[in-house]
């Protein structure tokens, strides 16, 4: 399983998305319930996916799926397979 | 949040007028509350008079938060002195109010905290034993999500770690000892977050009572449901045990607790009603702060240590 098809599984996994509304261009906005509170459990699940450890304002500033595969990549978790 | 020592019972004699408080009590203490204190009685905060500068609820924490609602809602100023009758909500001290309904209504407002509390630990002693086990349920399930939460920083945690300790010191029975322990419990969590017990139990209770199961109790549930919760934050994050270790808290013996506490008939009777809200708690405000990430594919996970 590549990185991108973990990032997805977590995402609609958590945000109750189903498999067609997921796009790795996909924003906060579209999502309703891709809330404050999800913003946590997202971030939970990708340091029980990554293994990476998001910031307050790491987690915070995230606006889409495009903002999460840039963080993963500066802190060495590739996406380009 | 107030962390101001609570008053005792003639301690609210002296402390407010007589003729400027108004008590609004539970039926099932009223008269015991009524021949403590001089104040005359309410039986809907809609008859507070407006003159009225105090009022003093004393019930369980549906009645104190529904106080702090009304107050909340109507924009009254007026002051709020809560007198819990049994430990385990910590509404007394919380800046969180759970209103009822199908759709449990949460407010978060530190304006909500009630301007004093009063320890009046006989008020417990005619609570059923079962009761006074849920309570313990609800304050341990308060202590534990709160110390796992992923909003806690280290401070919540060392916190945490020491209430902890102290709470593994009380019988899960009897002792007046857990009307402090719980308000500090509810006092840690609102530092942080609480989890998937709270999440599960705002979504089941209106769905119980809707039906008149009586299992629609927020400590019923809050005790049974942490030692599956605990179960499943253990197997799905190495980070929650790694908060045990870290900050030295006994996990064998939370372990111990949550076991205990566990009630197999009614996790049983929950089990279809789990599968049947789950995208409900997986949304629950209180399922997002989870220790671990909380998933729709996460109800097998959950369930695969329940009685089938």
């Amino acid at each position: 399983m590549t990185n991108h098809d973990k990032l997805r599984d977590l995402l609609t996994d958590v945000l109750l998305l189903g498999d067609a509304e997921y796009r790795t261009d996909l924003t906060r906005r579209e999502v309703d319930t891709w809330d404050s509170l999800a913003v946590v459990a997202i971030a939970t699940g990708i340091e029980e996916t990554f293994g990476y450890h998001m910031s307050e304002a790491e987690a915070m500033g995230i606006g889409g799926v495009a903002d999460i595969i840039v963080l993963l990549e500066q802190r060495g978790i590739p996406f380009g397979d | 949040m107030t962390d101001t020592a609570p008053w005792t019972p003639d301690g609210l004699s002296t402390r407010l007028a007589g003729d400027r408080t108004v008590v609004w009590a539970s039926p099932h203490v009223a008269a015991r509350v009524a021949a403590r204190w001089s104040f005359p009685h309410v039986q809907a905060l809609d008859a507070v008079p407006p003159h009225a500068e105090w009022v003093v609820v004393v019930g369980g924490g549906t009645r104190i938060d529904a106080a702090k609602l009304w107050r909340y809602d109507t924009g009254r100023r007026i002051g709020l002195v809560a007198v819990p009758s049994l430990w385990g909500s910590g509404a007394e001290v919380s800046p969180v109010a759970v209103g009822p309904g199908v759709t449990k209504r949460i407010v978060v407002d530190p304006t909500l905290v009630p301007e004093a509390r009063v320890l009046w630990p006989e008020l417990a002693d005619s609570v059923p034993a079962e009761r006074v086990r849920w309570a313990c349920g609800d304050a341990w399930a308060h202590a534990v999500e709160g110390f796992l939460s992923p909003l806690a920083d280290d401070a919540v945690r060392a916190d945490g770690a020491a209430l902890l300790a102290r709470l593994l010191a009380l019988p899960l029975d009897r002792d007046a000892r857990w009307f402090e322990a719980s308000a500090a419990a509810c006092a840690l969590q609102a530092r942080a977050s609480v989890g998937l017990v709270h999440g599960l139990a705002h979504v089941l209770e209106p769905r119980l009572a809707a039906v008149g199961d009586p299992r629609a109790d927020h400590a019923r549930l809050c005790a049974t449901l942490l030692d599956p919760v605990l179960a499943f934050d253990l197997a799905q994050s190495p980070k929650a045990a790694a908060h045990f270790a870290r900050y030295g808290v006994d996990l064998e013996a939370v372990l111990a607790i949550a076991a205990a506490l566990r009630d197999d008939e009614t996790l049983r009777a929950l089990r279809p009603h789990v599968d049947a809200v789950w995208p409900d708690v997986v949304r629950d405000r209180c399922t997002r702060t989870n220790a671990a990430s909380v998933r729709a594919s996460s109800r097998d996970a959950l369930l695969a240590g329940w009685p089938a």
